[in-house]
């Protein structure tokens, strides 16, 4: 055998490897997606099948139409988009001056955001509650979207972007006669387009997978968003797998399609997001 | 530098600092608000006791008797164990995405493909996740299925119903989740590494395993050492799977520090010693953020 045929076997034995590991991997979900088109009582059946018997479309009607999955939604939905735009105006602004502007205090107000980035949410989950029923924020969007709002993370990934651009373009700015805030908004912040997606991105997943903060800080059920939606949903109609199944699927279903849509970016920030972060 | 007269005298400009302070302080106001004062807020309290219902009127301060009570809580016990257990899930997690992170980035076809799949898991949310996972692990579900049909178990474990198995099961599941984000982060790290290295290695006749001991993993090794950090990290902080998946139990059995906060804070009311023992989990989270800062310079150039 040469050692072009070895190397091609070799390739083939890896990727079948590779294959049958992303097949366990992937098999959670092909059972979460075949279960939920199954009657109840087929669920358990053994051999499993991927394609059920008998078709059941009654556990997504009941999703849809008996749940309020559709209301989960569209509250889950508000919740992220407020949260990242709030963010990324923020820190946006926050990165821009720690990085390119000089004022008085800037060290140690920095030096403050880097410290308070490895305060983990799940410390502040306990004043956060006692703090909101306090000042009647608790079981209100605004207890989550305003915390969302205020990123350390990603005052720090901007602030890096920021700083790789030239000094120079500020300084033509300057000579042109544009004041601070033009400078910024229409030379400077144009360039990191790519880096605010980036983050933007990683902080609408976040926002829209969160179960600690929504299942803690808010209680009517009309006001849930879609993680505790789907607790909620799945301990009320306890085994029924098919029935729970369904929902989960709806529940993941258009974050993996979006996902699936714009991978190659994703994976790209992941990436980036992870060597520097 | 300091004192070496070379430092340029620092003058600001107005207009900057104006504009300067109208961008900076919205955020840092929010970081006062929302972290810092909560922060305080949480020091504060693990040093009182809190009649909850009685309003601030009801808090009295005891010193550090919630520290002292908690070595002698059996749930605060079970739950460091197990904290110290879920580590196990970092070495399988980055043994694993080395194996793949190599495979996909230099002998696999379809590794577009691929990468994508094994990234799946990870955007998925924890507790559509658990969900999944404790039909799978039920009684009757597909994996005691397979375990009685195909290999003649006869009484297969209870998995999340049994406190011997519930720990393995969750980190298991937890590996599951995360793979994908560990093996992108090392592929971006290898496609770093030069070929020609590679190549001179085969050239001294150096085998597959020679080239993954010798070149790729000490090359890789800030990636790792990243992943490690965020992962004993996250075997601190994990909640999510815990509460959806099995609740603390059977019995105490799967408790965490993080879950011990909501059940002494959100179940009993308990504010001073949950407090206590969020404070515990900022102190192991501010260790392990220190470690990664000296050892960021010691072996992270970028």
């Amino acid at each position: 055998m040469s050692l072009k045929q070895r190397k091609l076997c070799v390739r083939i034995l890896v990727t079948a490897v590779v294959a049958v590991l992303a097949f366990i991997f992937i098999f959670p979900f092909l059972w979460m997606l075949s279960t939920s088109f199954k009657f109840e009582t087929a669920v358990f059946d053994y051999p499993f099948r991927f394609i059920p018997e008998e078709w059941n479309f009654g556990t997504y009607k009941r999703v849809f139409r008996d749940s309020q999955f559709p209301i989960f939604y569209r509250n889950s939905l508000i919740i992220a988009v407020c949260s990242v735009c709030g963010n990324m105006c923020l820190s946006s602004t926050a990165a821009y001056a720690f990085a390119r502007l000089r004022f008085r205090g800037r060290n140690a107000i920095f030096a403050l955001y880097m410290m308070t980035l490895m305060i983990p949410v799940q410390v502040l989950l306990l004043p956060k509650y006692v703090i909101f029923q306090k000042i009647g924020l608790y079981d209100h969007w605004a207890a989550l979207i305003l915390p969302a709002m205020i990123s350390p993370f990603a005052t720090f990934f901007l602030r890096q972007s920021y700083m790789s651009i030239p000094m120079e373009l500020t300084e033509a700015g300057r000579m042109d006669g544009a004041g601070q805030w033009h400078i910024y908004l229409r030379l400077i912040l144009p360039l990191v387009k790519g880096p605010i997606m980036t983050v933007a991105v990683l902080a609408f997943i976040d926002s829209w997978n969160d179960y600690m903060q929504p299942a803690i800080l808010l209680r009517t059920v009309t006001k849930y968003t879609v993680p505790i939606g789907l607790e909620w949903f799945s301990s009320s109609v306890s085994t029924d797998y098919s029935q729970i199944m369904a929902a989960t699927v709806v529940s993941v279903l258009p974050i993996l399609i979006a996902f699936i849509l714009t991978q190659k970016y994703y994976i790209e920030s992941i990436a980036a997001v992870g060597v520097k972060g | 530098m300091a004192g070496s007269g070379i430092k340029p005298k620092k003058r600001y400009h107005k207009s900057e600092s104006l504009a300067a302070y109208s961008m900076v302080l919205p955020g840092f106001a929010g970081v006062l608000l929302f972290l810092v004062l909560p922060l305080i807020f949480v020091i504060g309290l693990s040093f009182t006791t809190w009649d909850y219902a009685k309003g601030f009127e009801g808090i009295t301060f005891i010193g550090l008797e919630n520290y002292s009570r908690m070595f002698g809580e059996g749930r605060v016990q079970i739950s460091i164990v197990n904290n110290l257990i879920y580590l196990l899930s970092v070495p399988i997690s980055i043994g694993l995405a080395i194996f793949l992170a190599s495979a996909l980035n230099r002998y696999v076809f379809f590794k577009k493909g691929l990468r994508v799949l094994y990234f799946l898991p990870f955007i998925t949310s924890m507790v559509a996740t658990s969900v999944v996972f404790r039909s799978l692990f039920a009684e009757f579900g597909p994996i005691n299925e397979i375990l009685t049909h195909m290999f003649g178990i006869e009484s297969p474990p209870k998995w999340f119903l049994s406190s011997a198995w519930v720990m393995p099961c969750i980190i298991l599941v937890q590996v599951w989740h995360d793979l994908g984000n560990s093996t992108i982060i090392l592929v971006a790290g290898m496609q770093g590494i030069s070929q020609e290295l590679y190549e001179a290695a085969v050239m001294d006749g150096a085998s597959g395993w020679k080239r993954l001991t010798k070149i790729t993993i000490p090359l890789l090794t800030p990636y790792i050492f990243f992943l490690s950090i965020i992962g004993i990290m996250n075997a601190f902080k994990v909640y999510d799977i815990v509460k959806v998946m099995t609740a603390g139990g059977p019995g105490m059995s799967s408790n965490v520090l993080v879950y011990a906060v909501y059940h002494y804070g959100f179940k009993l009311y308990d504010m001073g010693f949950a407090s206590a023992i969020s404070v515990l989990v900022f102190l192991i989270i501010m260790v392990v953020t220190i470690i990664q800062f000296i050892g960021q310079k010691k072996w992270v150039n970028y």
